[in-house]
């Protein structure tokens, strides 16, 4: 059932069980179970791991990948097929006319962005920065020096914490979109 | 005094790395209100627009990298009673696709979208609010990249529609190894 009205929930009533990937209304006092508010894939159940058992990645767009976790909390992607990025962390929203109410969407959406610290922010921006290197190189639309050299940015990680969140074991050879890789030494080698 | 710190940072650059770079500084623009204003509880503001389609000191080409919006709140009791955590904003872009985002903070989740276009920041406040209306004074500012040009550099854009080109942390931590020549406007 959906929940019609921004009246209906009161910032005590919105809970999103990160832990334990259970996005349900509850009211925080009496845990009970509210109306469930329909919300993007993003926040679906499950997720598909990023890497499969032959330590392949291949992203599909619209696809909701698991993307590791940062302080216990699941971190999860999708790439829209408008090229937009889209995380759990930071859930997309449709804009409204001024001075319309906010929807039980858009109420719920800005709640679970808050309830991420500035710091797990950064650091889910600095992870999908990353991932997008590797992609972009993996696509040709980005050098391997330029993609070695934006790795000192306070805005990225390393490639060996990047291969960490994607499930990538980085003591064997790998693939990014159908692109093959060796990691030694934290050096990334392109090998197709 | 800014000018000069930028000159000696741009000098320094070129000295201790062995990547090419291009950065430019902009002039003023046109923009939406600097004062975006919000009227009631639980209802979105009035639109914070930055237009640039048209704008000449972006390369057509431009995409975005990372962006991010800071603002200042209204927060004095007797004006308006905001505070930042009840204070939730929005980016959109020209389809309407937004984030909420957090002050000052980049996002990577337009990547690859065009930067010439127009930029819409709109919020809400979940509080109630003195004399029942807010505001925020919204900056945009933006990490571009243009593979075509080779040019890579930052834009700082408050809703004045002022230009500011250039922070010594992009430069230094977002250098990407060109081909293209080295070009430093001032």
């Amino acid at each position: 059932m959906r929940i019609s009205s921004v009246s209906d929930i009161t910032a005590n009533q919105v809970s999103f069980g990160i832990a334990t990937d259970h996005y349900d209304r509850r009211d925080l006092r009496t845990g009970h179970r509210a109306d469930q508010v329909e919300l993007s894939p993003i926040f679906q159940a499950y997720a598909v791991p990023a890497a499969n058992s032959q330590n392949q990645v291949n992203i599909k767009p619209g696809e909701v990948y698991s993307f590791g976790s940062i302080n216990g909390k699941p971190l999860r992607f999708r790439l829209h097929s408008n090229g937009l990025i889209e995380t759990n962390v930071s859930p997309m929203i449709q804009a409204s006319a001024p001075g319309t109410s906010v929807t039980p969407y858009q109420y719920a959406a800005a709640m679970h962005h808050r309830s991420y610290t500035e710091e797990e922010h950064r650091e889910a921006n600095r992870l999908i920065s990353r991932l997008m290197d590797l992609l972009d190189l993996s696509a040709n639309k980005m050098t391997m020096e330029e993609y070695r050299s934006r790795e000192s940015s306070p805005y990225s990680v390393s490639t060996a914490k990047l291969l960490e969140h994607l499930g990538i074991n980085p003591a064997e050879v790998f693939t990014i979109n159908g692109v093959r890789y060796r990691f030694n030494n934290g050096i990334l080698t392109r090998l197709s | 005094m800014r000018n000069k710190v930028l000159f000696l940072a741009f000098t320094l650059i070129l000295v201790f790395t062995s990547t090419t770079y291009a950065s430019t500084f902009y002039n003023a623009g046109n923009s939406s209100p600097q004062t975006v204003w919000v009227y009631g509880t639980n209802v979105w503001s009035r639109e914070g627009i930055w237009d640039l389609k048209n704008d000449s000191n972006i390369p057509d080409g431009a995409t975005i990298d990372l962006i991010s919006v800071a603002y200042d709140i209204c927060t004095t009791y007797l004006g308006c009673g905001m505070n930042y955590n009840n204070t939730h904003v929005a980016l959109f872009n020209s389809q309407g696709n937004g984030y909420y985002i957090t002050s000052g903070i980049y996002i990577t989740n337009f990547r690859g979208e065009p930067a010439k276009q127009i930029w819409t920041t709109q919020y809400w406040v979940s509080n109630n609010l003195v004399g029942g209306r807010g505001w925020i004074k919204p900056v945009l500012r933006l990490y571009w990249n243009d593979p075509v040009t080779g040019t890579f550099g930052l834009t700082t854009i408050n809703s004045n529609g002022d230009f500011e080109t250039i922070e010594e942390s992009a430069i230094t931590h977002s250098i990407v190894a060109r081909k293209s020549d080295a070009r430093v406007n001032k």
